[in-house]
């Protein structure tokens, strides 16, 4: 084959990764997470003042309402804000960007550790996997500090395969992998696993070259360093807490055994959900946070590949290629195993890279059933080209409309940013009950001043920055906007409009205490989401004083 | 076809742990509670397939395709699953919302009769379809790990992956096919009590059988098998 033709293949499949994250990035999913808005505007306050919202210097993680966001993907986002400012298209860049960087590192990752005959044409299907596949494509285009992470990680463990030609490369793969343990918690795990196991695999060639292995793991454990402290502090175990079944367990029941089987049983069973077929080829978790609709994180008929993949790599199990998806396949779930929640894809995506390898590997073997390249291409495209069509259904359509009404992305609320010109100097007052993202929402996109929002917040706090004790519930003051929880006090305030969801008032409670409807924003499907009152103080609000 | 004393010894073993383990479970007592005729068609079928694998004879063979078709053909009458073709509310609701977007979005790709069916009638149904064939395969719920058992006990668990392994590497095609068929047919139909997949119960009864049966020969066990 003539070796530039795979690079040019590369770089068409680059170019549908691109499209494919890029088409209308910032538009859909319409709105802005409500972490997404915290690391967004966590990046432009640190860009400008070197603290974040809280005034916290240089953040170990980010507080942000108590989710303790790792730290990697906040500070590298400064980039992208300074060049393209304060949009929503910014905030999701950098996820994007580690979307398309992600296909070209795996053809890297195939073309090192696969055998010579079948490394390039396996370097290119898995590629076209990553690019293609829903789960890499919905991730990709959302504000995901985990996107990131898996990039990070499989650059490391490439490096961790090309190190067992070179051992100098060894240092650089710890260095790598050091600081994907600050891009997301789950590869903190996968990692402390993966390594030692990794050079346990390979020990007999790695005993040979002690040196390069101790300044590896020295680089690799001063990189840990930051999260001894965080460890600490509590803020570590709250994360741990909030999602995980572990620390949940009653401290009251003397049954300690039975505790403890359960426990390893609830364990299995979280682990094993992220094997079985229906959470992998169906559209099983009905949540628009982890999928979209009709569709699961692969596409149906990738069971078949997937099933004669895994034979594959069964069969070669002495292989080193085979060695280490095996190895990836066992211990990239542990983390997600380790929480409460059924099937989340977002806790591993490294896992379901793993999977991309494998299905790909499984069309590899299907290919070969094939003498003649004119059927294999016309079959396989014509079965991709169904699944992109799928994709696009669901993800450009269903997708578009179902997401801002059923999720906490505040669509109706960036638009309202838009009508604010209208309402003039009035006191606004926005109601943040059933939200808590509208204030950064609000402070990043019109780029309100760190140091005021720092000014505000800091006060707020009632724990330390670094702590297992968070409150909730802050009130944003953003120039004229005042975000909280509304009052009925409120609406006895003199040259003040109230804006809140269709939950916030009734229309009784609108008649009651005479509040003027001014106009309505609608959601993306044309209904109403937001209602728009000025106050009319009333005789009641002059007795009351 | 002669086979040595040593042989048959071990075929009779081995076909000694297949019929245990088809008894020993509590799917199969379900089934017997339910209707004893095809409970007996069940059992028969599992030790067909599994004698059919190992004693390669026609007969045997043929059949246990017999038997297959005509459980397909007495559980596809007698307990079809009308609801594939039937939207439940939620989804008709959802069909009119979806019918605004698709409109709006794909305007004449849509907007014409082929593509009208396609997405009111032919996708909802093999959505349908696809869910509850996915549905079959989520291993956990047949051994007890979420709910009470009532298929086989969760000890059975790494039986059953370890026989799954085995098929994977040395592929029984007549096995591999019956668990296709029997997938297909067990999502067109509807039996009530978490027994939709009656048809793969031989299949399951023999990857156990042939995971525990790897574990002796790896422990040796049983000297001469």
């Amino acid at each position: 084959m003539n070796k530039k033709i795979p690079f040019f293949i590369l770089l068409l499949i680059v170019s549908v990764a691109l499209l494919l994250r890029f088409y209308r990035l910032g538009e859909i999913p319409a709105g802005m997470h409500a972490d997404a808005a915290s690391q967004a505007y966590n990046a432009f306050s640190i860009l400008h003042s070197g603290k974040d919202q809280y005034g916290q210097f240089f953040p170990i993680l980010f507080r942000a309402n108590g989710s303790y966001q790792p730290p990697l993907y906040t500070y590298l986002s400064i980039t992208s804000i300074t060049i393209f400012g304060n949009t929503i298209f910014a905030a999701h860049f950098l996820s994007a960007l580690a979307g398309i960087l992600l296909v070209v590192i795996t053809f890297f990752f195939c073309t090192s550790t696969a055998k010579t005959r079948m490394r390039f044409t396996l370097g290119l299907l898995a590629g076209f996997i990553i690019a293609t596949s829903p789960w890499s494509i919905f991730f990709s285009r959302l504000v995901v500090e985990a996107n990131l992470s898996v990039l990070i990680f499989v650059s490391g463990v490439t490096l961790l395969v090309l190190s067992l030609k070179r051992i100098r490369i060894f240092p650089v793969a710890c260095f790598i992998l050091g600081l994907s343990t600050h891009s997301y918690y789950s590869e903190q795990i996968i990692i402390l696993l993966f390594l030692p196991l990794f050079i346990y695999l390979f020990r007999k060639y790695f005993v040979k070259n002690k040196i390069s292995i101790v300044i590896g793991l020295g680089i690799f454990f001063l990189l840990q360093l930051p999260h001894l402290i965080t460890i600490q502090s509590g803020a570590f175990s709250r994360r741990f807490s909030q999602v995980s079944y572990i620390l949940n367990q009653s401290e009251t029941s003397n049954q300690l055994i039975r505790n403890f089987l359960s426990g390893i049983i609830r364990f299995l069973n979280q682990y094993l959900s992220y094997f079985m077929p229906n959470n992998l080829f169906l559209n099983y978790n009905p949540s628009l946070g982890r999928t979209i609709p009709d569709m699961g994180v692969f596409y149906s008929w990738f069971i078949i590949p997937f099933i004669l993949g895994i034979r594959d790599l069964i069969k070669k199990k002495q292989d080193v290629f085979s060695k280490i998806i095996l190895l990836l396949l066992i211990i990239t779930p542990i983390p997600a195993g380790l929480t409460g929640d059924q099937f989340y894809p977002l806790r591993t995506l490294s896992f379901l890279w793993t999977i991309s390898i494998v299905i790909a590997l499984g069309i590899y073997n299907l290919f070969s059933l094939f003498k003649t390249s004119f059927l294999k291409l016309l079959l396989f495209s014509t079965i991709f080209l169904y699944s992109l069509f799928s994709f696009y259904i669901s993800y450009f359509i269903l997708y578009k409309y179902e997401n801002p009404q059923s999720s906490s992305y505040g669509y109706p609320y960036i638009k309202l940013i838009n009508y604010l010109p209208l309402i003039g100097n009035k006191h606004i007052i926005i109601d943040s009950t059933r939200d808590i993202g509208i204030g950064l929402r609000v402070a990043y996109l019109t780029s309100y001043n760190p140091k005021k929002m720092q000014d505000q917040l800091r006060p707020q706090l009632k724990s330390l920055y670094y702590s297992n004790i968070v409150n909730t519930g802050e009130i944003y003051n953003i120039e004229n906007i005042e975000i909280k929880p509304v009052t009925w006090s409120d609406t006895c305030k003199e040259n003040t409009i109230i804006i809140g969801d269709l939950l916030s008032i009734s229309d009784q409670q609108t008649e009651e205490y005479q509040l003027k409807k001014e106009f309505e924003i609608n959601d993306i499907t044309g209904k109403p989401a937001l209602k728009i009152y000025s106050t009319q103080p009333r005789d009641q609000c002059q007795k009351s004083i | 076809m002669l086979y040595s004393t040593a042989e048959i010894t071990n075929k009779i073993i081995l076909f000694i742990i297949i019929l245990v383990i088809t008894f020993a479970n509590f799917w199969i007592y379900r089934l017997f509670q339910t209707n004893v005729p095809l409970t007996i068609l069940l059992v028969l079928e599992s030790l067909l397939l599994f004698l059919s694998s190992s004693l390669q004879l026609k007969q045997i063979q043929y059949l246990s395709i017999i038997i297959i078709v005509l459980l397909s053909i007495f559980l596809a009458k007698n307990y079809f699953d009308k609801a594939l073709f039937t939207p439940t509310k939620m989804e008709s609701i959802q069909k009119l919302k979806n019918h605004e977007y698709y409109a709006y979005e794909l305007g004449k790709i849509y907007k014409n009769r082929a593509g009208l069916f396609y997405f009111g009638e032919l996708k909802p149904s093999l959505n349908r379809l696809n869910y509850k064939l996915f549905s079959f395969l989520d291993l956990r719920t047949y051994f007890a790990f979420d709910n009470p058992a009532i298929y086989y006990p969760i000890f059975f668990f790494p039986l059953f992956i370890f026989g799954l392994i085995d098929l994977l590497i040395n592929p029984r095609l007549n096995l591999i096919l019956y668990f296709f068929w029997s997938l297909f047919v067990s999502s067109l139909i509807y039996l009530g009590n978490n027994l939709d997949p009656v048809l793969l119960f031989p299949f399951f009864s023999i990857c156990i059988g042939l995971g525990f049966i790897r574990i002796i020969n790896y422990l040796k066990l049983i000297p001469f098998l």
